[in-house]
This record gives C-alpha cells, sequence and structure tokens, in this order.
C-alpha cells in the first residue's frame, strides 16, 4: 500500500515538470511561430515556474504521506522562492 | 539590440545540446560554459548571459528530473532538504551580488575546487564497492536504485547531513552571486561527504538546481537580464542533450562519470582563477 502511495507520489512529481515543460515548448514555439513576444515570454515564465510547482506537488505529496518534517521542508523552500519574487 | 542569424541559433541549439548531455550525465546545470560562450562568441552582456543560463538549468533539470524521480536515482527525500538551504543561499548570494567583490568569491570558489577535484579523481581510481544494505530503509534520507552497469540493486544511507546541509547553503550562494545552478559543489559533496553513489548524486543534484536557478532566474527576470528567444534556442537544445544523456548516466560505469566530474571540476578551477585575477 506504502509502496503504491510512493509511486503516485513520484508520478505527480514527474507529471508536474512534464506540463510546465511542455507548456513552455508549445508557448514558446508558438510564440517564435507567430512572432509574438509575449507568447514567447509566457513560455519562459512558464519554465521558471516548473520547479515552484515541483516543490508545492512535493509538499502536498509528503502531507498526504504523513511525512510532515519533508512537507515542512518543502513549504520552507516554497516561502524562500516566494521571496525571491517579492525582492 | 543583439542580433543572432540563422546559423547562430543552429548553434545555440547544437551547443545547449552538448551541455544538457553533459549535465545530465554530472548532474550539473552548465553554467560555466554556458556563460563564457554566450559573452566571447555572441557579445552578450554578461547580466544576460548569466540569465540565459539560468533559464537552460532550469529546463536541463526539469527534463532529467522527471525521468530519473520515477528511476528512484533522484532522491526526493534528499533533494527537499537540500534545497531548503541551497535555496536560501541562492537569495543570500543574489542579493550579497551588488555588494561583494566577485573576483574574491570566484578566488576563493576556485581554491575550494582543487582538492574536491583531487579527491574525486583518487575515488575513481578505486574499485566501486557496491553497498549491500538490506533493502529496509532505517534512515528517510537513504534510497535504492537499480543499476545497469553493475547489474545490482544499490543500497544507501545519507552520512553526514548537517555538514552537507551546510554547503548546500554555499552551493545556492554561488547560484546567486555567479549564475550556476550549484551542481559543481553539490555532486561531490554528496558523493564524497555523504557517501552517495555517484549517479544517485548526479541525479539528486539535477532534480535540486533547478531550483536554485528558478530562485536567481526570477530575479534577472524582473531586473529584464532575460532575452527570450536566445534562452528558448539554448533551452531547445538542452532539453534534447538532457535525454540523450539520461541514457548513458543509466548505463555508464560510475568510477568513468568520477573521472570526467573530477576533470569537470579542475577546468572550472583553473578558468575560476584566471577570471579572478
Amino acid at each position: 500500500m506504502k509502496e503504491k502511495e510512493e509511486k503516485k507520489f513520484l508520478k505527480s512529481i514527474q507529471m508536474s515538470l512534464r506540463v510546465g515543460l511542455i507548456v513552455f515548448f508549445i508557448l514558446s514555439s508558438l510564440g517564435l511561430i507567430f512572432k509574438n513576444g509575449f507568447l514567447l515570454s509566457y513560455g519562459i515564465i512558464a519554465l521558471v515556474f516548473t520547479p515552484i510547482m515541483r516543490v508545492i506537488m512535493l509538499c502536498f505529496g509528503f502531507y498526504r504521506l504523513k511525512e510532515y518534517y519533508m512537507a515542512l521542508a518543502s513549504f520552507g523552500v516554497l516561502v524562500l522562492m516566494t521571496i525571491s519574487l517579492l525582492i | 539590440m543583439i542580433h543572432i542569424t540563422t546559423i547562430g541559433y543552429f548553434f545555440l541549439v547544437v551547443f545547449g545540446a552538448f551541455i544538457g548531455l553533459l549535465g545530465s550525465v554530472m548532474g550539473v546545470g552548465g553554467g560555466v560554459f554556458i556563460v563564457p560562450l554566450l559573452v566571447l562568441v555572441f557579445n552578450i552582456p554578461i547580466q544576460n548571459a548569466i540569465a540565459v543560463s539560468l533559464i537552460s538549468i532550469i529546463a536541463t533539470s526539469s527534463a532529467v528530473a522527471s525521468v530519473n524521480v520515477e528511476k528512484g536515482l533522484a532522491n526526493v527525500r534528499l533533494g527537499i532538504v537540500m534545497e531548503l538551504t541551497m535555496a536560501a543561499g541562492s537569495i543570500a548570494g543574489a542579493l550579497l551580488m551588488s555588494h561583494l567583490p566577485t573576483k574574491i568569491v570566484s578566488l576563493a570558489f576556485s581554491i575550494f575546487l582543487f582538492p574536491v577535484s583531487a579527491s574525486m579523481y583518487l575515488k575513481s581510481r578505486k574499485k566501486i564497492v557496491v553497498s549491500n544494505f538490506k533493502q529496509e530503509r532505517t534512515s528517510p534520507i537513504g534510497g535504492t536504485f537499480f543499476d545497469p552497469a553493475s547489474g545490482q540493486n544499490i543500497s544507501y544511507k545519507a552520512e553526514r547531513m548537517p555538514l552537507a546541509i551546510l554547503f548546500s547553503f554555499f552551493a545556492g550562494a554561488l547560484s546567486g552571486l555567479l549564475g550556476l545552478g550549484g551542481g559543481v559543489v553539490q555532486v561531490p559533496v554528496m558523493n564524497i561527504l555523504c557517501k552517495i553513489p555517484i549517479k544517485a548524486a548526479a541525479a539528486t543534484s539535477n532534480f535540486m538546481i533547478g531550483v536554485s536557478a528558478a530562485a536567481s532566474a526570477l530575479i534577472f527576470y524582473k531586473k529584464g537580464y532575460v532575452i527570450s528567444d536566445i534562452s528558448f534556442y539554448v533551452s531547445l537544445g538542452t532539453l534534447f542533450g538532457s535525454f540523450l544523456g539520461m541514457k548513458f548516466l543509466y548505463k555508464a560505469k560510475s568510477e568513468k562519470i568520477q573521472t570526467l566530474f573530477s576533470v569537470l571540476i579542475f577546468i572550472v578551477a583553473i578558468r575560476m582563477i584566471f577570471k579572478s585575477l
């Protein structure tokens, strides 16, 4: 049971990273094809936010697995990344 | 305004692919190669080059981690614990960038890299002893992965974590100060200090460097240093190279990766000494 949950957890991390990369690729490619600077920039922003999404998934995942210290560490990373966004 | 020809863009993709291949095998982002190339070959200002480098590091990290997490090579628990101080260091580094003399930081860093390089080289010469721990995991910071090169399941437990966490802060600070991912510090720290097998160390480093690069990239993006089209072409190449490199990492012999890494660290140390003089 625990192994199944762990696999599901790792799969969700994998998915968050892949979705970020796909969004980056699609938006940036469209931006280049249609010479749209905004789309290109949004693609880059999607890529920059991919690790942040991954940290959010880790935070929720560890919480669901009842690994509270790890969830707290993930939340700490998230707070620090928010700080860098505000600087 | 930076003008790059079609051949120039093609070269950026090819170069990015090479960096992605190198990065995915060794757990580094390749910032030490991307920044000088953009500055010296394409005449791009250093701040913009660092910003492009950080974006491509995120691409490499995300691509590699998306595969290695499932294979069990990247240790998410070890990664998140070390990311905590790494992210703090990254912010501190980005804030200190304008106050600290970068030359002194570069010199101190390069002097630190020589013994690390020597230690990794000596370790690669010894025969790798495969740990035969029982499959049970007594520590949350440990893991097991299948190594096709040795044909065995390799289990490990991270040692000396407090010291590794401290070094992680230093790796993060380098990311903010010099535009590196920090893998050049993280991989030897995990491999030598924490006794983590080199493949797991490289994969976990790749998993982590995306966070430190993103923390610094956000600051660079807000300052307007990111050049979107150049970032896209370099990242496209690194994505392609990363997926190729992962196949190599999985099958490669650990001692060869260690030798390659020790050479890389030596080159980085020499380059940084010249830069700081």
